[in-house]
């Protein structure tokens, strides 16, 4: 069994290109950041008014959504998928379990760039944002993640 | 699509767990290990060293997850 026909620099190129505002989340992140864990996922965050345009970029990699955009904007979350399986949160924001709130907005203006390759980049939330996020559910597999993120945070200017 | 892992279910059953508000805050309280974290920073150095681009990292990470899921079936 293989990924099929999945390109992942191509779904990267349409997202570049859809217009629609998108942060890369999950241990993928962290890869992205410098972090060599383990993971088979894709996870995004994406502007809840851009949906539409996010579904046509996923679609011409032949990733099809799971839900309709009303449906998604109900429930905060979907799945678009083909030879590939990615996550996509929509929420305008998301709590902590001790109440600390991230908005989408203020994620998206503290972003920073992490090259793909030359002339493409992704869009990764800030380290002390992406600790944040691995915050909402507190399970135990996101306590390694976090640990790293605070280490790697100590080598950063202003993170 | 990827191959997941297939974890034995008493690991994923840990691994996935919700932390109860005791533990996260016994784990919040331990403190930082300056030592721990300087391998986690070589290693973070050399990986972006090696693998200067996402690309190259997201490759490394693949080939490990084929390996990973090779040898444990």
């Amino acid at each position: 069994m293989d990924a099929g026909d999945f390109d992942e620099e191509e779904l990267f190129r349409a997202m570049a290109g859809s217009g629609t505002r998108w942060l890369l989340i999950g241990r993928r992140a962290l890869v992205a950041l410098g972090l060599p864990v383990l993971t088979a996922d894709y996870d995004f965050w994406i502007d809840i008014d851009g949906i539409e345009s996010f579904n046509a970029a996923a679609a011409s990699c032949g990733l099809i959504p799971d839900k309709t955009a009303d449906a998604a904007r109900a429930t905060g979350r979907y799945v678009v998928e083909g030879d590939e399986r990615v996550d996509v949160l929509v929420a305008r924001q998301v709590s902590t379990r001790d109440g600390v709130v991230l908005r989408f907005e203020d994620a998206w203006s503290r972003r920073r760039a992490v090259p793909y390759e030359p002339g493409l980049s992704l869009w990764i939330p800030s380290i002390p944002d992406l600790i944040l996020t691995k915050k909402w559910s507190l399970r135990a597999k996101a306590v390694q993640d976090i640990d790293l993120l605070e280490a790697l945070s100590r080598e950063e200017p202003s993170s | 699509m990827t191959p997941r892992q297939k974890l034995d279910p008493k690991i994923r059953e840990r691994y996935e767990r919700a932390l109860s508000d005791e533990e996260w805050q016994r784990i919040q309280a331990l403190p930082r290990d300056p030592e721990s974290d300087e391998e986690v920073l070589d290693l973070a150095r050399w990986f972006r060293r090696r693998y200067p681009t996402a690309k190259e990292r997201f490759a490394y990470v693949r080939r490990k997850y084929a390996e990973w899921t090779r040898r444990t079936g």
